[in-house]
């Protein structure tokens, strides 16, 4: 049987509990003018970049030991094409794991862990880059904002990554 | 009332010092002093993302695309929505008006306007003693094709 009278929409909303959202936590750095997200799940630490050296016969990837363990670096605005940092105070090493392997991420600030809603994720866009669309796990909105999510499984598997390991090893 | 001519409705813009046009049809919105959030390793023509209501878009820059020698500053994004390609945000230099050209005063265009292969337009005219270039930007935008702007 159809209703006969309908309720205004307002009111059929206000009536609809919202399901609970299981919410992820997420670093947020600046890699250029740009948002950058790493999920908790995947960071291992954040550290300065005291220590910081050249790989010789490698232009993207740098290496640096903490708590006797040695890993690349990856300086992300190098990898992104963007102008390198103009506050090197300010610069971090976002360390991270991915596939069983440590990878560090160089970034130009990190600014604050804030929350993620997995459902408001949406697919980066292939066609605005070159680089391997799994690099980035997705775009999400904040304010005004818009942050782009990295995806560590993909980033440890970087030709330079591997590279550094088969040497490494 | 005698019959109405047909009349095409563009919206016209201006890349490298050239006037386009569109097909107002094909424009969602235009928005003005907004930065495109610029995406890792864009390819040449890409500026980035906007969020266009909610929706994050790919921003085209036109003046890019189309080879243009020099990009202006004053900017707008043209958020278009072409058969074959969805929504996308073009950035041009500016957006300047809408006219009203009658089906007579369009022309077939010659094999290239200002070096752009007559594939990618769909009409040429002569508007207060200037060309303008009807674009497909549809077709533009979908292919790999180089395209060099003549200064």
């Amino acid at each position: 049987m159809r209703p006969v009278t309908s309720q205004p929409k307002g009111s059929l909303a206000a009536s609809r509990a919202s399901p609970p959202r299981a919410l992820e936590k997420v670093l947020l750095s600046r890699v250029g003018e740009e948002l950058y997200g790493i999920a908790l799940e995947g960071l291992r630490q954040v550290l300065s970049t005291e220590g910081l050296r050249e790989v010789p016969g490698s232009a993207t990837c740098r290496a640096l030991t903490a708590a006797g363990q040695t890993f690349p670096v990856i300086e992300l605005s190098e990898l992104f094409g963007f102008a390198p940092s103009t506050d090197q105070a300010e610069q971090r090493v976002v360390l991270i794991e991915g596939q069983g392997r440590l990878l560090g991420l160089l970034v130009d600030a990190v600014e604050e862990v804030g929350d993620l809603d997995p459902a408001a994720v949406v697919p980066f866009p292939g066609e605005v880059t070159e680089l391997d669309p799994r690099t980035f796990r997705g775009l999400v909105r904040r304010g005004d904002r818009i942050v782009v999510l990295l995806n560590p499984d993909a980033l440890t598997t970087l030709e330079e990554v591997q590279l550094f390991y088969r040497e490494h090893a | 009332m005698p019959d109405t001519p047909e009349t095409t409705r563009l919206l016209v813009f201006v890349v490298g010092g050239k006037s386009f046009g569109v097909e107002v049809d094909r424009i969602v919105h235009i928005m003005e002093g907004r930065r495109p959030v610029r995406t890792p390793r864009s390819p040449a023509h890409v500026e980035g993302i906007i969020d266009h209501q909610g929706e994050i878009l790919p921003v085209i820059n036109l003046p890019r695309r189309l080879g243009a020698p020099r990009e202006d500053s004053a900017r707008a994004h043209l958020i278009t929505d072409l058969p074959g390609r969805g929504r996308v945000a073009v950035t041009v230099e500016a957006a300047v008006r809408v006219i009203d050209l009658p089906a007579d005063a369009l022309h077939k265009p010659p094999p290239k306007v200002f070096g752009i292969k007559a594939e990618f337009i769909r009409g040429v005219a002569n508007v207060g003693g200037r060309p303008l270039v009807w674009l497909d930007l549809g077709r533009l935008l979908s292919s790999p094709e180089r395209v060099a702007l003549v200064a």
